[in-house]
Parts: C-alpha cells; structure tokens; sequence
C-alpha cells in the first residue's frame, strides 16, 4: 500500500470512484456510485434536477467530506492530498460566483495560480504566461482589466473559464459551466475544451443539462438518477430512447446529424 | 468583435505591482508624508515648541551633540510626551485599520470592522475588569496583563457576535452587523457601570469609550508594539488567502484553501490586535471601517497592498485625528479622540456612500 507518485508516465486513471456514499447532515444524496475516468477522456455527467451530480463536483473536489467509498485522482486517495496538491491536480469551473470586492477579471485569473505557488512566492514568470494563455485561450484579453462585477454574465462566466484554465491542472470538472453563455460561446468554449482535451491530453468531466451539447463533444456519457449511476459508457451507446426515457421521464427521439457524421442529437417531445 | 473604446479600458485599470517604479515610489511617497505629519504635529500644542529644536532632538541620535543647548523642558515635551503620543496614535491607527481590513475580507461584509462587529468594546470591556481588579497602569505586572485581558474580552465579543449573527451555523451579512451593534451597545452601557462602582467620573468614562491617547508614554508604546507587530506579520503571510475568500467558500477550497483554518487564524489575529489597540487607547471608531474602503479604492481590492496601505493610512488618520482632539479646545484640555474620527469619518464615508455605491457594494 504504497502512494505511488503520480507521473505523467503512469498508468493510474484520472479518476477512480468506488462504492462512493456522500451527502448532507441527514440525506445521503450518492449512494454506492462506481466509476473510473482514464487520462484523456471527455465524460458528460448527465441526469434530471437532484440526481446528485453538484454534489459529485463537490465530492471530487474535495468541498464535502466523504460517508463512504473512496475516490483516487491520479492514483492518490483524495484524502491523502494536501488541499495545494489536490488544486493542482483538479480545477472545477462552476456556474455562479458573486465577487465582494472590486477586482479586474486578470486578477481573479490570477488567484488560480495560488496551488502553484507557495507563501513567500511572489508573482512567477510562469505565473503571468498562465493567465495570459488562459486569457487568449478564453478570448477574454478585451475585458481583462474590467472589474469582474462590472462585465456581462456570458463574460464573466468566460473569464471564470479563464481561471480554471489557468490553474494548469491534468483534470477540469465543469459543472453547469456554460448555462449563462449564448451559443456561439457556448460552441467556442467547447471547442478550446475540445482541442486542449485532444492535444494535450487534458481530462474533462463536464456536468451539464444541454444534452445536445454532451452529444456533440462527449465521448462518454454518465447517467445519474437519484443518486445511482443509471447508464455509463460511449456516446453511441448510450444516447438511445429507451435510456433517455427512463432517465428524463419524457417522450425523446434520437436523430442522427447529416451534416456531421456520427454525432447525434435528442428532440424531446411533448 | 465589439471591444470597448480604450477609455473605457483604461478607466478601471489601476496602478499594479508592489515592486513597480511607481509602487516603490508610492510606498516611498506614504512614509515620507507619515513622517512629515508627524514633524508638523509634534510642534502643535499649548506648549510651544520650535520647529528647529524638534528637528535637532529628533536628528540627536543619528549626529550626535546636535541637541546641545536646548532646552530640557522642550526636550522632555518633545520626546518623551509627544514622540511617544505620536507613536501611539500611528500604532494604534494602523492595526484599527488593519484589523478592519480583515474583518472586511474574511466576513466578506463592507460594514465590519472593530467597532461595528463589538470587538473593540469587549476588549475595553476586558479591560475595564482588569483595571477594576487592581491591574490599574502603575504596576508593572499590571501593565502586561492589560492586553490579554483586553484579548479575552475581544475573543468573548467576537464570540457572542458569531453566535447571535450566524444563522444555521453560516454567518448572515446584515445579522452579524446587527447582532456587532447588540453587545457593542450592552457592553459599553457594562463598562459604564463598572467605571461609576468604582467612583470613577463620567468624564473618565467618557474618554475611555470614546478613545483617548492623552498622557500615554513609550511604556505604553512598548506594551502594545510586540501585539499589533505580531499580528500583522502574521497577517501578511495571508493577503493571498485573503484574496481568494472573496471568491467565496466553495471555489477558495477548490483551489486549496484551508478555508475554515485560514478564517479562525485570521479572526483571532485581528481580534488580538483589536485589543492591543483598545487597551493602551480606548474604543476609536470608524478608522477600521473607512480606512480600507477608502484604500480599496484607490489601489484596488488586492489585500498585499490594501493590508499595508491601510496601516499607513489607518496610522495617518489618528495621528491627525489625535492632533485635532489636543490642540482644538483652549487651555490645554482635550477632547476624546474618538470623536474626531467620528466627525471625520462619518460624513466621508456618508459621502462614498451616496457616490461609489457600487464600487462599496452594499446591498
């Protein structure tokens, strides 16, 4: 029972979930839930409102502790982690944030590089080329020097993408992350997400309610209803009437596009 | 596509970089002017003293002989009254200022300082009790105890207010204020009727529960200076934690911070400046309050340069404040140095208040 260091050479998958029982003071929200997410994957968790998928995001990253089950990120047991050495293994990208004080977008995308840094550490050049890849990457340079509370929500969003993008981690967890943003935005941020995840090999576990959002870009799907995993494996697989019906409780039909090969999308039906 | 004109741009940037040419001029500028307020104040008073005898006392330790011949009556006023004083109001101002500072960002409310919050009256409360029990300023084991005294009433205070203000173990932005103002109110009303037992006069009360720095000397200075030392070097090691707060719980945990730990650590070191403070001074108001806000402002929210700033800023502002609270009335009486901060303070901040609304964010 040796903690392996986690290298970029090994084969320990990004996340490993098992038997996993979390939730609040009286209610267990995930019961029992298993599953593994290799280096490089696109996973979309998918299911109705309740079905405990913020509370994975949590779980995953560390916010609530743990009834049962143990998670592994990057072969270490979440437990075993310092607080700085999880944050440099995960970022999660969640939907609403309110800002007390005045800041510039550019200094919260700043904030990201706090796991990197240690307490007498100033600003590092690798620091400033974080922000600025993530700024560029986000397209957000124009509003960089806005206040965070001042910009659009779509803009604020984007740069909050900014920030997680910034903390440089192997694995992002979004949750909900787009539902403010218009869809050519919507489209844009997936395809950085999409390139990142292909070319450098970057981890995404993406917690979502646009359906059609997840067919188009995720490879793998996971369906939570009622804090149990009700379907877990590829896109084509999964994306059928019978599992949607059952997890929605509604009418759907499953269309393949003409234009782009191999990529579905769900109508449902009144 | 639709980028914004540049002026637009330009009107939210701010000055940036603790080690910039212009930062470091900055900081320069801020010590510079500390120490010119200070030179201008020591020569102000119902004693009259020369500028350029001040300015020889001041110089004797660097070249020394060059205070020969002056007069040891203006010596002593120079050095041993005022200097001291001066010392005191700087100290005493910058961890008011710091504390509130902290308050303000790790209770993430624009309304919390020492005074609002009731730290500053439980620790003259604190010490209020030590004093009535014999550990009055004269003995010297009786001086020491003052602080920790002060501290315990602080923590007691802070400890009261976290429990009327947070509601389902959370801590409720306008409750916390509220319940700040309840044992503020019930404490001071105590520390009145401490002070009257022990036959003390209403004056005596009134200056303790409006803050003054009158017939203070370096023993004080000595007393609190290893406190608020401390406690804002402990504080700096913090000021990117503190920015990460405002993010709020949930995200500053995701990026690695201990949250809870950090908030406890920083709660107990501002409270124990707080205390200091309040000890050697009495219970100053709205320094805590308007000094950061006024800060934040002018160089943005990001606390490794609000923290020091404030306590310049903090420092200057009593330093006047003292000044104005000696010197106004004829005669050589004093006026509680509380006051004039609050008569200061008050429309000021009234003022940022109906301007910069958004900025302050008070909803």
């Amino acid at each position: 029972m040796l903690p392996a260091p986690a290298q970029k050479t090994d084969t320990s998958p990004a996340l490993a979930v098992s038997e996993l029982s979390c939730g609040y003071a009286q209610t267990e929200v995930l019961k029992r839930i298993s599953f593994t997410v290799q280096k490089g994957e696109f996973v979309a968790i998918l299911g109705p409102n309740g079905a405990g998928k913020s509370t994975l995001v949590l779980a995953l990253s560390g916010v609530i502790p743990l009834k049962g089950g143990r998670i592994e990120i990057l072969g270490r047991e979440i437990g075993r982690l310092s607080l700085k050495e999880r944050a440099r293994r995960i970022a999660v990208l969640t939907q609403d944030s309110e800002m007390r004080f005045p800041f510039s977008c550019r200094e919260v995308v700043a904030m990201a590089r706090y796991p990197h840094g240690g307490r007498w550490q100033m600003e590092a050049a690798g620091d400033r080329e974080a922000v600025e890849r993530a700024l560029r990457l986000t397209d957000t340079q124009v509003i960089a020097d806005r206040l965070i509370a001042e910009v659009s929500g779509g803009e604020r969003q984007r740069a909050l993408m900014a920030k997680s993008l910034a903390q440089e981690t192997p694995i992002l967890v979004l949750d909900e992350a787009v539902s403010g943003m218009d869809v050519h935005r919507k489209l844009q941020l997936f395809g950085v997400l999409d390139r990142l995840n292909r070319e450098e090999n970057l981890t995404v576990l993406a917690v979502l309610h646009d359906i059609n959002l997840a067919a188009l870009f995720c490879r793998r799907m996971i369906f939570l209803k009622d804090g149990v995993i009700v379907a877990d494996g590829e896109t084509d697989d999964t994306l059928t009437p019978s599992i949607l019906e059952n997890v929605y409780r509604t009418r759907v039909m499953v269309q393949e596009i003409d234009s782009i090969p191999g990529k579905k999308q769900v109508i449902f039906l009144p | 596509m639709n980028s914004p004109s540049p002026a637009h741009i330009k009107s939210s940037s701010r000055p940036r970089g603790l080690l910039s040419p212009i930062g470091f001029l900055g900081w320069a500028g801020f010590i510079l002017v500390i120490i010119i307020g200070a030179f201008i104040c020591s020569g102000l008073g119902t004693f009259k003293t020369p500028y350029d005898s001040i300015l020889r006392l001041w110089l004797k330790p660097f070249i020394p002989g060059l205070a020969a011949g002056t007069d040891e009556t203006v010596g002593y006023i120079v050095l041993h009254v005022r200097l001291a004083r001066i010392c005191l109001a700087l100290l005493v101002g910058g961890a008011l200022a710091l504390a509130g500072a902290v308050y303000q960002g790790v209770l993430l409310n624009p309304l919390a300082d020492p005074f609002t919050l009731g730290i500053s009256t439980g620790a003259a409360f604190g010490a209020s009790v030590a004093i009535l029990f014999g550990a009055g300023v004269g003995h010297f084991m009786g001086i020491s105890a003052l602080p920790g005294a002060a501290f315990l009433g602080a923590l007691f205070a802070l400890y009261a207010v976290y429990l009327l203000g947070s509601v389902e173990g959370r801590i409720n932005l306008v409750t916390i204020v509220l319940a700040g103002i309840i044992v503020s109110t019930f404490l001071s009303a105590m520390i009145s009727l401490l002070k009257s037992l022990n036959e003390e006069s209403v004056s005596t009360i009134v200056f303790w529960i409006m803050g003054s720095l009158s017939g203070k000397s370096w023993t004080h200075v000595l007393l609190v200076l290893p406190y608020i030392a401390a406690g804002a070097i402990f504080i700096l090691c913090f000021t990117r934690e503190l920015d990460l707060l405002s993010l709020g719980d949930v995200q500053a945990q995701q990026l690695g911070v201990n949250v809870q730990r950090v908030r406890f650590r920083l709660l107990l070191a501002a409270s124990l400046i707080t205390a200091a403070a309040v000890a050697v001074s009495g219970i100053i108001g709205f320094v805590g309050l308007v000094i950061p806000h006024l800060v934040r402002l002018a160089l943005g929210p990001g606390h490794r340069r609000l923290i020091p700033a404030a306590m310049a800023a903090g420092g200057f502002l009593v330093l006047v404040s003292d000044t104005i609270a000696r010197t106004i009335l004829p005669g050589g009486a004093e006026i509680p140095v509380g006051v004039v901060t609050a008569i200061i303070g008050g429309p000021f901040f009234c003022f940022l208040l109906l301007r910069r609304k958004q900025i302050l964010r008070l909803r």
